[in-house]
């Protein structure tokens, strides 16, 4: 006890409010900023596509497997595409799922979450035991089965990764809205005769998003990994859509033209891993070694 | 503890029966008439009273033409005496080829689940040790660029290199071509080749187990350090700790009789999420290492886009994961003692 | 009654008690941050064997760190320095090797929160018996027969069933008993109470310090209590030692600091102190903010919220407030510090206030007191 409260000094000390909220988003180590710069890099690259690559779709059989050259600066794939445009308009892809996925499973976890906490229970209960049903499946199982069912098209794998991860959301946000709830300030508005709706969107919620932030940024990078999982299994987006895991997957039969299955992996590496390095920076006030 | 025990016992028929309502409703999301698929998939050139026959044997088996409701209770009645349906590609009952493919699935899991566990705890507790070192740093990147690494680009990567390049790697199946089998009698080479004391087939085949579970085994080690790590770190900054300290123990007493002895419980817990990470690493570093298991059973349903077989594989996984998490609580419970007591549920 | 310690920054300076079990000189306490954290700035004091002294601030004041750092128990982030010398070694310059066998050896600690800081999945017989066969070399047997006996003695009942719970069966005071039976086994000469008593119950904490007072008076263990709350000390202290913005700014026998406070700090925190005994005036705050941990202290640390401040003590500290100076003070007619109230506030004192005791130079014949803490 005395430990933890000589490691928040620091904190008691600092400046409060906004100025904390982005003093405390800056990026600190090396590695915080390394994430950063990766990132930035990486979505400026695939906004400015149509500007710095090649056609990722035109077919060219006659340079098919090709290695790097000065027209084809990462080589070509199996039908001669060029695959530094594929890796960039693959990249694309990989943003838009992750996320659409975070924002399409949030939205539904954290009302989910929100409502069952909230309602307390018997209603509770029984929302909760749903979660835990949809929580005993490996997600990227569910994903999958959805994903077969629904038909391989970008919509499908946002909708068929989204519906396997909003229980931990709603569970998170549930734990959350429980512990809130009885705090004073809402029992305060509750008895200044604020409604139920009211105090959940104005009082409660809000409230509750502190630990959802942590979650949030590092899931964006586990969704892209999904998405590419999927589409490795030829569950993905469909075929002539650039995407990183189809393209894996397409490069399986090529193992010797290593450019071939080297760029798509190491794409989806460096910008999940740069993603989860940064990643500390929200997490940091949550988790972590103190100030070194 | 009896009374979290029992709760839990309670819950896991409930939640396989969730389960398979899920797999369920989720073929019924199929935007096609299922009749017409099956019979699509074979190429129907029959006669109209012919096909008409079919269709009429298909309704009555799977209730088809019934109500939705009646469909989940046959199809539930179904299941429950093994019935998975067909596989569309291999054109026999999921479950037969369920049997077939489960054994060296065990084999693989269990490998690497070994490796994972015997590499990734030493690990996290080195690194939390280290804290804010050198070595600390460098485990921090390694591992989080592991946690960051598609498991199937890896594995091919990999076994481009250790087989392809190196011939290290044993190559594809579970044996080599030149090796006689031991006779079948588990379906997991390994284990049948000690029944039959077939030390040639059982070097053959650990030598082809090694690379999947060593890939698998060293991502999923990766994750469970991480979480060890940031346990132990936790536990080494508690009052607990201080006071072993404070005692004059050790550094070895402290770090694992006090801090590790606290930080595993959590752990635990979390290796039956770890678990679902591994069964999905399954599904995608069978079919590039050509292990003929779950994997690579699921690989070509999901290319074939075979439902049956599909869904087949999903309430296996998930019953081994549910399973798997169940005996996870159970050890919970027996690993801490403020839960055995029923303290906290 | 034991000889009040004067204190000083030279060691030569320093008298001491005859022959002083511990000697803390110049403990600098800084936690590494973004704005390092100067906990402990300077302290310097003895503890003579046998007596029970107390050690009293507002929380943030360093003294918990103060006495943690003493046996270097503080985070890897803590900076310690300064001298502390027990039985001839300096605590601050062992080697963990040697250090390990003070630990809990020489030196026993009772810390604040039993709730915390007994290992939740050990048995209370094994972090009982870990103590003793360390220090004690006794075997399995032995060890756990020894720890029955301990836990008997600190009056936890049953303690032969007892010894095979773990933490969370056992309540608050008997946890804090177990805690203590750990930190006096090896019959220390020193034993540190880190607030032994602030997390328990009102009716327990009696009982706990009745028992640290007993076991250490009937072993000649000296005690370091450590406490935010005057009233905890009054009965169990000799001497006691007030902290404020890392530094002791007054120290004295228990007797005078509660009769004749002499710093204002130590006024303003008597003054905060219900009583029951005397007629119920208005319990007096004090006005402001404790000194910012993260800057250095110019002057006294007190002064920004001192009602007798002077020109002089914003830019100087005042020298350590001893019982000759603080009592000489008085009986030579010196001013003591005083506050008035107007409205429920305190406001400074008489017309004159630069004449306290704080600057009062001590008579020749009393000790030197030093400049202890300044800088």
């Amino acid at each position: 006890m005395t430990l933890g409260r000589l490691r928040r000094l620091e904190e008691a000390v600092a400046p409060t409010r906004l100025s904390t909220t982005l003093e405390s988003l800056r990026p600190r180590t090396f590695l915080e900023f390394y994430g950063v710069a990766v990132i930035v890099v990486i979505v400026a690259a695939i906004a400015a596509a149509p500007l710095i690559a090649p056609d990722p779709l035109a077919q060219d059989l006659t340079s098919s497997l090709a290695g790097s050259s000065a027209e084809h600066w990462l080589g070509t794939d199996n039908l001669g595409r060029d695959l530094w445009a594929r890796i960039l308009y693959g990249g694309r892809v990989s943003v838009v799922i992750g996320v659409f996925v975070l924002l399409t499973a949030g939205a539904v976890g954290v009302l989910y979450g929100a409502v069952s906490g909230y309602a307390g229970g018997m209603v509770d209960a029984v929302m909760m035991r749903i979660v835990d049903i949809f929580l005993s499946f490996p997600s990227i199982m569910l994903a999958l089965l959805i994903s077969a069912a629904l038909g391989p098209t970008i919509r499908n794998v946002i909708i068929a990764i989204a519906a396997a991860w909003w229980p931990v959301y709603a569970r998170l946000i549930r734990g959350q809205v429980i512990v809130v709830k009885e705090r004073e300030f809402v029992t305060a508005s509750r008895a200044l005769g604020a409604g139920p709706m009211r105090n959940l969107l104005l009082t409660v919620l809000p409230n509750s998003f502190g630990v959802m932030k942590t979650i949030f940024v590092l899931d964006i990078g586990y969704a892209i990994l999904a998405g590419s999982t999927l589409g490795f299994l030829g569950l993905g987006v469909s075929a002539p859509t650039p995407e990183w895991g189809y393209m894996i997957r397409e490069a399986l039969q090529y193992p010797t033209h290593w450019w071939f299955i080297l760029s798509p992996g190491l794409a989806l590496m460096l910008f999940v891993s740069a993603i989860n390095f940064a990643g500390g920076i929200v997490t940091r006030s949550v988790h972590e070694d103190p100030g070194r | 503890m009896r009374w979290f025990v029992l709760r839990r016992l309670a819950l896991a028929p409930l939640v396989l029966l969730g389960m398979t309502c899920i797999t369920f409703f989720v073929s019924q999301l199929i935007p096609i008439d299922p009749v017409a698929a099956y019979l699509g998939g074979r190429g129907a050139a029959q006669s109209d009273a012919a096909e008409q026959a079919i269709i009429d044997a298909l309704n009555a088996r799977w209730g088809w033409d019934k109500p939705i409701p009646e469909r989940y209770w046959i199809y539930l009645t179904n299941l429950a005496q093994g019935d998975m349906g067909e596989s569309s590609h291999s054109a026999r009952a999921v479950s037969t080829d369920l049997a077939n493919v489960l054994p060296p699935t065990i084999e693989l899991v269990v490998a690497a689940l070994m490796v994972a566990l015997v590499f990734g705890i030493p690990l996290g507790v080195f690194a939390a040790a280290r804290r804010g070192g050198a070595w600390d740093a460098f485990f921090k990147v390694v591992s989080t660029l592991a946690i960051s690494v598609p498991v199937f680009w890896l594995a091919i990567v990999g076994f481009t290199v250790f087989y392809g390049r190196l011939g290290w790697a044993a190559g594809p199946g579970q044996l080599d071509i030149f090796t006689r089998p031991p006779p079948d009698v588990t379906g997991m080479v390994t284990v049948d080749s000690i029944l039959a004391r077939r030390w040639d087939a059982l070097f053959d085949t650990l030598h082809h187990l090694a690379f999947p579970a060593l890939v698998l085994g060293l991502v999923i080690g990766f994750y469970f350090a991480r979480v060890v790590r940031s346990e132990m770190v936790d536990a080494l900054e508690s009052d607990y700790v201080r006071t072993a300290r404070g005692k004059g123990l050790r550094r070895r007493l402290v770090l694992y009789r006090h801090a590790f002895r606290n930080a595993v419980i959590p752990v635990i817990t979390l290796s039956g999420l770890a678990f679902g990470s591994l069964l999905t690493g399954i599904i995608v570093v069978e079919r590039v290492v050509g292990w003929p298991g779950l994997g690579s059973y699921a690989f070509t349903a999901a290319t074939r886009l075979d439902l049956n077989a599909l869904s087949g594989v999903v309430l296996v996984i998930s019953l081994a994961y549910v399973l798997a998490n169940l005996a996870v609580d159970l050890l919970y419970t027996v690993a801490d003692p403020r839960v055995r007591d029923g303290m906290s549920s | 009654m034991k000889t009040p310690v004067a204190e000083s920054r030279s060691e030569a300076a320093s008298p001491g008690p005859d022959r002083p079990v511990l000697s803390v000189r110049d403990l600098d306490v800084t936690f590494r941050a973004r704005s390092p954290v100067l906990a402990v700035r300077g302290v310097s004091y003895d503890l003579a064997a046998g007596e029970h002294v107390g050690l009293v601030g507002e929380s943030g004041s360093g003294k918990s760190a103060g006495a943690l750092a003493l046996v270097r128990l503080l985070p890897d982030y803590a900076d310690v320095s300064g001298t502390v010398m027990l039985d001839g070694a300096d605590l601050l310059r062992l080697n963990e090797r040697e250090l390990r066998a003070v630990r809990g050896d020489q030196v026993g600690i009772v810390y604040q929160d039993p709730f915390s800081s007994l290992n939740p999945v050990l048995t209370i017989g094994k972090q009982l018996t870990e103590v003793l066969s360390k220090h004690k070399g006794l075997r399995a047997r032995a060890a756990r027969r020894e720890a029955a006996r301990l836990l008997e003695t600190v009056g936890v009942p049953n303690a032969e069933e007892r010894i095979s719970d773990h933490p969370h069966q056992f309540s608050g005071g008997m946890r804090q008993r177990a805690v203590i039976a750990m930190a006096v086994a090896p019959r220390p000469a020193l034993l540190i109470a880190d607030e032994p008593t602030t997390a328990l119950d009102v009716t327990v904490q009696a009982q706990i310090l009745e028992l640290l007072q007993e076991l250490t008076s009937e072993h000649g263990t000296t005690m370091l209590l450590i406490t935010h709350d005057l009233g905890v000390v009054a009965g169990v202290t000799q001497r006691l030692m007030v902290m404020y913005g890392g530094r002791i700014v007054e120290a004295s026998t228990t007797e005078d600091v509660f009769a004749r406070p002499a710093h204002p700090y130590t006024v303003a925190l008597h003054r905060s102190l219900p009583r029951i005994d005397a007629r119920q005036e208005r319990l007096v705050t004090i006005e402001g903010q404790p000194p910012d941990p993260t800057r250095p202290i110019e002057g006294c640390p007190f002064a920004p919220r001192c009602p007798s401040r002077i020109d002089r003590c914003t830019v100087e500290n005042p020298p350590l407030m001893t019982l000759p100076t603080a009592r000489r003070a008085t009986t030579a007619g010196w001013e003591l510090p005083t506050i008035s109230e107007r409205d429920g506030n305190p406001v400074p004192g008489p017309a004159s206030p630069h004449l306290t005791a704080c600057w009062n130079p001590p008579l020749p014949e009393a000790r030197s007191a030093g400049a202890g803490g300044a800088g």
